[in-house]
């Protein structure tokens, strides 16, 4: 180091709080996660009280136990899982982007993975060939990530970003509207709307082991960027300068998302709103760099999304609620806060 | 790379969209130098410091004792360059100015802790230990300042590049920068300033590099630059002397005032 220092800190103690604050608040998240995690085990059209769930879980309830592996325990993975994705994409979004408003579905990553994986389904290959549908929706997912990206590092600027994200997800969302109009099957219409709106229903351990893999793969993708993210803190030629390689790090963040987000949306619709509200829901309360709100934000996506999924089948309705519409619900207005209230710089030069 | 090092620049040439920025440049940069790049608006200076950091791309060569810059990784050049560039002045995300400057560390310690002595160090060097848990964007834009410049300041590297250090800082605090650079400098370090503040750069700088045009208009020791009339072809202004006990006060005049006198 330079200079030799004599600095007894007096500031020590405060650095312990602080981070024993930030574990105080991840403590709670796991605290939350669990709850959640629970309630969605013991929720369903056949309620399981607390010991009935413990006997399922244990084996000493056949029948319990036949609910919790067949319907209750794919559902809670699958909404963990790619809730968790969701949160860590949005803050690895934002801090590549160096934006508070990014997040995948801003970006249009969910709509061009929805449109590979409608384009299966309209064209019977998710039948044939079970992977078809996840394979495509991440390849729609990287296309998507990469267009965004190669178009971004031509003119720069985060607006640019925004805009070219709003393009494709609405090229997406388009090209699903032509596939819908030209399908002569109504059945498959209503498979590919209902498929739309993002849901846990009905899913099996199959799905998870289509997707579960993709979203570790890409999740730890994003992890490994954090110090990156955290040097882009202060610009692309500060992080640069303190030997970051900027486009390696996009790009590595792009087929995370693109994997994580992209098999995500493959077995469970578009879920749009986790990935901006989680690293926002967290931020007050840990130390707030780029890298630091990743693993909060995962928790925090997580929760999120197995809490709707616990809300979507306590409200009562002939049919059960889309998980997705209800996240849309929830999202819309906390997305306009964060415009009209700006708790953030939404520019970022200088 | 640790210790001393030193920078030759040989044929240098930058251009941009058809524009030649830097023109043909070539001279040879040593440890233990305090160097002040002086210019005008556009004459290359911020292009110069950003070749040398090796974010530029550049024909001629730049090499760092001896290994050209290009085949250096992006992280050996991070632990054998600091570099503070003009962008991003203004971080998004509300960050200790304590976490800032332990991002400096980065380059040797990728988990480098905030509570490092070297931070402390430069919390108090800089006069930011009062500021050290606000977040970046909470302070006044001098403070910022502070903090950035301590982010450069704080690791080991042999070469800082500082573009503009002295922007938006108070009188107080840019002596104080100064005469950090100085002795960061004597310490053995090789340290290039863009500084548009002559009189800082005549009194504390051990070199002078002047810009005009993409083009070195002089290259030479402050005390003898300034009794050419170097400053005033390349500024276009009338520079006034006075005598102090500290040595010569520059101050720089439009030119009808020197016709009237």
């Amino acid at each position: 180091m330079v200079g030799s220092t004599n600095v007894t800190s007096s500031e020590r103690p405060r650095l312990r709080t602080a981070a024993a604050a930030s574990g105080a608040f991840l403590l709670l998240l796991t605290i939350a996660l669990i709850v959640v995690a629970i309630l969605s085990l013991m929720l369903g059209p056949a309620h399981l009280s607390p010991s009935e769930l413990f006997r399922g879980l244990t084996g000493q309830s056949e029948t319990a136990a036949i609910i919790l592996r067949e319907i209750r325990l794919p559902r809670l993975i699958l909404s963990l899982s790619i809730g968790g994705m969701l949160g860590l994409a949005g803050a690895a979004v934002q801090g590549l982007s160096r934006n508070p408003l990014a997040e995948p579905a801003v970006l249009g990553t969910p709509q061009a993975a929805a449109l590979g994986a409608v384009l299966m389904i309209y064209s019977g290959l998710a039948d044939a060939f079970s992977l078809a549908l996840p394979l495509t929706a991440i390849v729609g997912a990287l296309l998507a990530m990469l267009a965004t990206l190669l178009v971004v590092r031509r003119v720069g600027g985060v607006i640019s970003l925004l805009l070219i994200g709003l393009m494709i997800g609405s090229l997406a969302a388009a090209a699903i509207s032509l596939i819908l109009s030209l399908s002569s099957n109504p059945y498959a219409v209503t498979e590919i709307v209902f498929w739309l709106m993002g849901s846990f229903t009905d899913r099996s351990m199959w799905h998870v082991v289509l997707s579960l893999p993709f979203i570790i793969v890409g999740a730890a993708a994003l992890f490994w960027c954090g110090p990156a993210y955290k040097a882009l803190t202060l610009g692309e030629e500060t992080a640069t300068s303190l030997g970051f390689d900027i486009w390696r790090v996009s790009l590595i963040t792009s087929a995370g998302i693109a994997l994580g987000v992209g098999a995500g949306t493959a077995v469970s619709g578009a879920i749009g709103f986790v990935g901006l509200l989680a690293p926002h829901m967290v931020r007050p309360f840990v130390r707030s760099d780029a890298q630091a709100v990743l693993l909060p934000s995962a928790l925090a996506g997580a929760i999120l999304t197995t809490a709707a999924d616990v809300l979507v089948k306590l409200i009562p309705a002939t049919s059960e609620i889309r998980v997705g519409a209800l996240m849309a619900v929830i999202g819309a207005p906390c997305f306009l806060y964060l415009v009209i209230a700006r708790p953030y710089r939404l520019d970022d030069r200088a | 790379m640790s210790g001393t090092s030193h920078i030759v620049v040989d044929h240098l040439s930058v251009s941009l969209a058809g524009r030649t920025i830097i023109d043909d440049l070539s001279l040879s940069l040593d440890a233990g130098q305090f160097i002040a790049v002086i210019g005008p608006n556009g004459s290359g200076k911020t292009t110069f410091l950003r070749a040398l950091a090796g974010q530029m791309p550049a024909s001629g060569s730049i090499a760092i004792n001896g290994t050209p810059i290009d085949r250096l990784s992006l992280p050996q050049r991070a632990r054998a360059i600091s570099y503070l560039p003009q962008d991003m002045r203004q971080p998004i995300w509300p960050v200790p100015v304590r976490d800032i400057v332990a991002l400096g560390l980065t380059p040797f310690d990728t988990h480098a802790s905030d509570d490092d002595p070297a931070v402390e160090q430069q919390l108090q060097d800089f006069d930011l230990i009062d500021l050290a848990e606000r977040g970046v964007d909470r302070i006044s834009g001098g403070e910022r300042m502070r903090a950035l410049l301590a982010r450069a300041m704080v690791g080991p590297q042999p070469i800082v590049l500082l573009d503009e250090p002295l922007n938006s800082l108070d009188p107080a605090h840019q002596l104080r920068v100064m005469d950090l650079c100085q002795k960061r400098a004597e310490a053995g370090s090789l340290v290039i300033a863009v500084i548009h503040d002559i009189d800082f750069a005549m009194r504390y700088a051990t070199r002078i590099l002047a810009f005009k045009d993409g083009r070195l208009a002089a290259d030479d020791l402050p005390r003898r630059l300034i009794k050419t009339d170097v400053l005033a072809k390349i500024f276009g202004v009338a520079v006034a002397q006075a005598q102090t006990p500290d040595g010569p006060i520059l101050a720089m005049r439009p030119h009808r005032d020197l016709d009237r006198g």
